[in-house]
């Protein structure tokens, strides 16, 4: 008995040591209760703020009034979707839906939530707010946003979006449940037609999920009107990483803070380990350098024009690598991005009434063939981005399925180009005694655009048939309008995918139905009734075998039409510290309409070394 | 006419001139040649089965004059239309751009006073000697730079050079640093950060404040200064050659008093109208130093809306352009009379 005594001495030493560990073990604990970690790898968290200098405006940060265009950086990392990309591949995985199955018909997709997600606010995600989220954008149907996507899905969207929206417009839309609860955590969503990348549109900004209760407490939805309080205030109201906690409009200065409850995304990765974020717009390119340089800032975007103030000049143009000559900088890359840069040549021009020009340059196919075959492609990429661009072999940007390798990009032959242009001079008329002078158009401020217009014209000029371009340009407005109407007798625009599907190039370039907003085709006066036909095949095919194939042969005849001389797919790169690791680049939301950039960066689990 | 009356009656004449100036504007955006305003209204996503509906709600193929009726109506109903390029209502983005460029330009302006001022005087009073060409030689160059570089000097010096040398450096851009932005929150009254974090009683969020104004208050002030000094010097001479002041110098005054109680309030009446021009022209946005350092206002909203042919904001920045210009015109206009007690209205 006497030896299991315990001393008073060896009693005092093993209450202390116990209630060390029991306090040790209870601040952890409550560390991690704080920090919503358990059950979650434990992470320190960085206090540091991790600044983003954005490159681009922010005009608003409402989900459903977003183009896909510049708010994606702060929407990316504050809400999700049902599905979306795999990191950096090209798959879809499901996101806050745990699976999804499509119906035998195809037209209807039910989704599974996962349970026990919760917004920002604390509300739950359940079925009821995938559908408020999804009518949201419907019925808003700001013109300003991608919300055409669901418009061309969702049953009922479409015929809304032409009304006038009044508030009996929309009640004859909800009354299609085109988004149906199932139950709490099963939604059904109905789409008027069979379409093969209905799961991509849910990739874009608009489709992003939010609470229902936040949107009711601030601004609530008005048919037809964007909320402009979800628009222009900070909202929590996302279930992704990071919660918007403040949005100075003026300064377009987002601060997001970490969410210590997020659910850990499909990877199950815990919390973020990054405590604040900002991001804040510096529209000045020679800023962003200044900041990068000198540790002000974290990651930010060079244009290629400057890069070279962080990168190795000659390394890059002869070796294709990227070497940083900045101290704690690098520039990690390069990325396809989906944007396509071509040059339309117009085969029907239009006058201001609407009717044909009596003359029509470009409808001889021998000319259209010559422009390809005079342009210097190599030449326009270096002189344009630094190489920092891919030639495209057609419409479809290199990394979009339905992408086929295999078709040879065009290649620069100007014996061919004057034998073609000698050739269609004789059918048509011209000589060099008796030139046709042909405007080449971009607009005011494009750079490539006037890169590529100077480029053809110095390369037709310089053969001598007759055939003489002239490069233009007009103001940005007076373009569009132009263009628009089918008055432009060739011009160089670009064209960006929202995600990664060739349904977003064959369609604006081959479908001459589509109107002139959408579609480059009837602007260009380009109609081919088996590209049409072949676009409509792919867009009812649900194999993706042989939709590849099908997108594969509507390239291959759009390319043998030679409607479209297609000039370059921009490379996306990043400048960051070099102590940030763990970042992605969600390349499918990388759509910057107005300066083709490199996608947006996925700040989650990034940290710092 | 007492000053009450001559107020009153320049608030009337205000609402005519934004009427006109509305009605002048809106027939310039939707008479020029080409520009279809829808493109306003939409992007390349917008399907073209959408622009009819568009076009409807915007009232885009009524008559003009309709239009404007129509815009007048919404108007008078406190509704200036929706800013597409902004992403917001027209009267939400002047609320949030022009207490911007407010700040910044009462700070540029204080500034170019401070020195110009002064050194208008120094320049009259030392007519043709070495200090008077000195300060030409300052104010001419200060005004001959082009804007944009005089910024990215600024930065490069006073921001990147210290920066990497580990010396304390001036922000670059932006109003606020994001480690005061996130550690710091005030409530803003005015949209001035500088007088909210005192009316907050904020001191690193004031701080922090006035030292981002420093660089573009300063490459503004350097570039509207020469004017004012050198309008300055003449008014200065002119002033100092006028009988009065000889009589009170041969009344035995002090120089001081001469120049300074005597001289220096009639000289200052032109120089109040170029003072007053300059800084309704400032507050209508400086479209470059905005966009260097970042300082969203005025000016970057209409460059944004011009090239986006966003007529509804071109229509609402010009109105609130107006009323500055008339506004500022007035202000002028009274002090006059507080500078001069012979003129009266």
């Amino acid at each position: 008995m006497s030896d299991t005594k315990v001393s008073r001495r060896k009693f005092i030493k093993y209450a202390a040591g116990g209630a060390i560990i029991v306090g040790v073990a209870g601040v952890g604990l409550y560390e991690a209760w704080q920090n919503g970690l358990l059950g979650a790898t434990t992470k320190p968290v960085d206090t540091t703020p991790f600044v983003i200098d954005a490159w681009t405006s922010i005009r608003q940060v409402d989900p459903p009034s977003d183009n896909n265009n510049n708010a994606p950086i702060i929407l990316n990392q504050t809400y999700e979707p049902l599905v979306w990309f795999d990191k950096d591949k090209f798959t879809l995985i499901p996101w806050l839906a745990e699976s999804w199955k499509a119906s035998s018909d195809s037209l209807t997709y039910t989704f599974t939530l996962r349970k026990g997600i919760k917004f920002h606010d604390g509300t739950d995600l359940n079925a009821q707010a995938v559908k408020s989220s999804l009518d949201r954008t419907v019925l808003i149907n700001d013109p300003q946003s991608a919300v055409s996507y669901l418009n061309n899905s969702l049953k009922g969207a479409n015929a809304y979006s032409t009304t006038k929206m009044t508030d009996a417009d929309a009640q004859a839309y909800l009354s299609n449940n085109s988004v149906e609860v199932v139950d709490a955590n099963t939604v059904a969503i109905h789409l008027a037609a069979v379409n093969p990348v209905f799961l991509d549109y849910l990739t874009v900004t608009d489709c992003f999920i939010v609470s229902p209760d936040w949107v009711q407490k601030n601004g609530g939805v008005t048919p037809g009107k964007p909320n402009t309080v979800m628009a222009q205030q900070a909202h929590k109201a996302g279930t992704g990483p990071f919660i918007f906690d403040s949005w100075d409009a003026q300064g377009q200065t987002a601060v997001l803070a970490r969410n210590p409850n997020y659910w850990g995304s499909p990877y199950n990765t815990g919390p973020p380990t990054l405590g604040k974020v900002v991001i804040r717009e510096l529209p000045d390119t020679n800023t962003r350098l200044l900041n990068i340089k000198s540790g002000a800032s974290d990651l930010t975007y060079i244009p290629p024009d400057s890069i070279f103030q962080l990168v190795d000049k000659d390394t890059w143009l002869n070796q294709g690598q990227l070497k940083s000559i900045a101290s704690g900088v690098q520039v990690n890359g390069t990325y396809p991005t989906l944007s396509v840069r071509y040059f339309a040549l117009n085969q029907n021009v239009l006058d201001a009434s609407g009717n044909p020009k009596p003359v029509q340059p470009f409808k001889n196919i021998k000319v259209r063939q010559a422009m390809a075959y005079a342009f210097d492609y190599a030449g326009y990429l270096k002189a344009t981005y630094n190489n920092f661009a891919l030639q495209p072999n057609g419409c479809v940007a290199k990394g979009e399925f339905g992408y086929d390798a295999s078709i040879p990009a065009p290649v620069q032959n100007l014996d061919m180009a004057k034998q073609l242009l000698l050739s269609a001079g004789q059918d048509m008329g011209f000589s060099q005694s008796n030139p046709l002078n042909v405007t080449v158009w971009y607009f005011v401020g494009s750079a490539n655009g006037k890169n590529a217009t100077t480029i053809l014209a110095s390369a037709v000029n310089a053969l001598n048939t007759g055939f003489v371009l002239t490069p233009n340009s007009m103001p940005a407005g007076a373009f569009f309008t132009a263009n628009g109407n089918g008055q432009l007798e060739a011009w160089v625009l670009g064209w960006p995918g929202n995600f990664t599907d060739a349904s977003e190039h064959v369609g604006p370039f081959g479908d001459f139905r589509r109107g002139a907003g959408t579609g480059i085709a009837i602007r260009a006066g380009y109609n081919n009734p088996n590209v049409i036909s072949l676009i409509d095949q792919q867009a009812a095919e649900t194999d993706s075998t042989k939709r590849a194939n099908i997108i594969s042969q509507i390239v291959k005849a759009i390319n043998n039409d030679y409607a479209y001389i297609f000039l370059d797919q921009p490379s996306g790169y990043f400048t960051i510290k070099n102590n940030v690791q763990g970042w992605s680049v969600n390349i499918p939301t990388n759509i910057v309409w107005s300066n083709f950039t490199a996608g947006i960066v996925y700040l989650y689990p990034v940290g710092r070394k | 006419m007492k000053l009450s009356s001559f107020i009153l009656r320049r608030l009337i004449l205000l609402v005519f001139v934004l009427f006109g100036v509305a009605v002048l504007v809106f027939l310039l955006t939707r008479a020029a040649p080409g520009i279809d305003p829808i493109f306003a209204y939409v992007t390349p996503n917008t399907p073209s089965s959408a622009y009819p509906v568009i076009r409807e709600q915007h009232h885009l193929n009524d008559p003009l004059y309709v239009q404007i009726w129509y815009w007048f109506w919404d108007v008078l109903h406190g509704d200036l239309g929706y800013s597409p390029s902004a992403g917001m209502p027209v009267s939400m983005a002047a609320a949030i751009f022009f207490p911007a460029t407010a700040e910044l330009t009462i700070a540029a302006t204080i500034i170019s006073l401070s020195v110009a001022i002064p050194l208008g005087i120094l320049s009259a009073l030392k007519s043709n000697k070495w200090q008077d060409h000195a300060t030409r030689l300052f104010v001419m160059t200060s005004s001959s730079m082009a804007v944009f570089w005089l910024g990215l000097m600024l930065q490069f010096v006073f921001f990147y050079l210290l920066r990497v040398n580990g010396l304390p450096s001036l922000p670059p851009a932006g109003r606020i640093s994001p480690d005061v932005l996130v550690s710091q929150s005030i409530t803003h009254y005015t949209g001035l950060n500088v007088l909210d974090s005192v009316l907050n009683g904020n001191l690193p969020y004031l701080v922090d404040s006035l030292s981002h104004l420093v660089l573009p208050a300063t490459t503004l002030a350097l570039v509207s200064m020469g004017l004012t000094a050198r309008i300055m010097r003449s008014s200065m001479l002119e002033v100092l050659g006028q009988d009065y002041i000889t009589m009170a110098r041969g009344k035995g005054l002090p120089e001081r008093v001469v120049i300074y109680k005597h001289a220096f309030k009639n000289a200052m009446l032109p120089t109040t109208t170029v003072v007053g021009l300059s800084f309704a022209s400032l507050l209508s946005g400086a479209v470059l130093t905005e966009k260097i350092f970042a300082w969203n206002g005025m000016g970057s909203w209409a460059a944004n809306a011009a090239l986006a042919n966003d007529t509804v904001g071109i229509i609402g920045f010009t109105l609130v352009t107006a009323t500055i210009f008339v506004c500022v015109n007035l202000v002028v206009d009274i002090v006059y009379a507080i500078l001069d007690p012979r003129i009266s209205y």
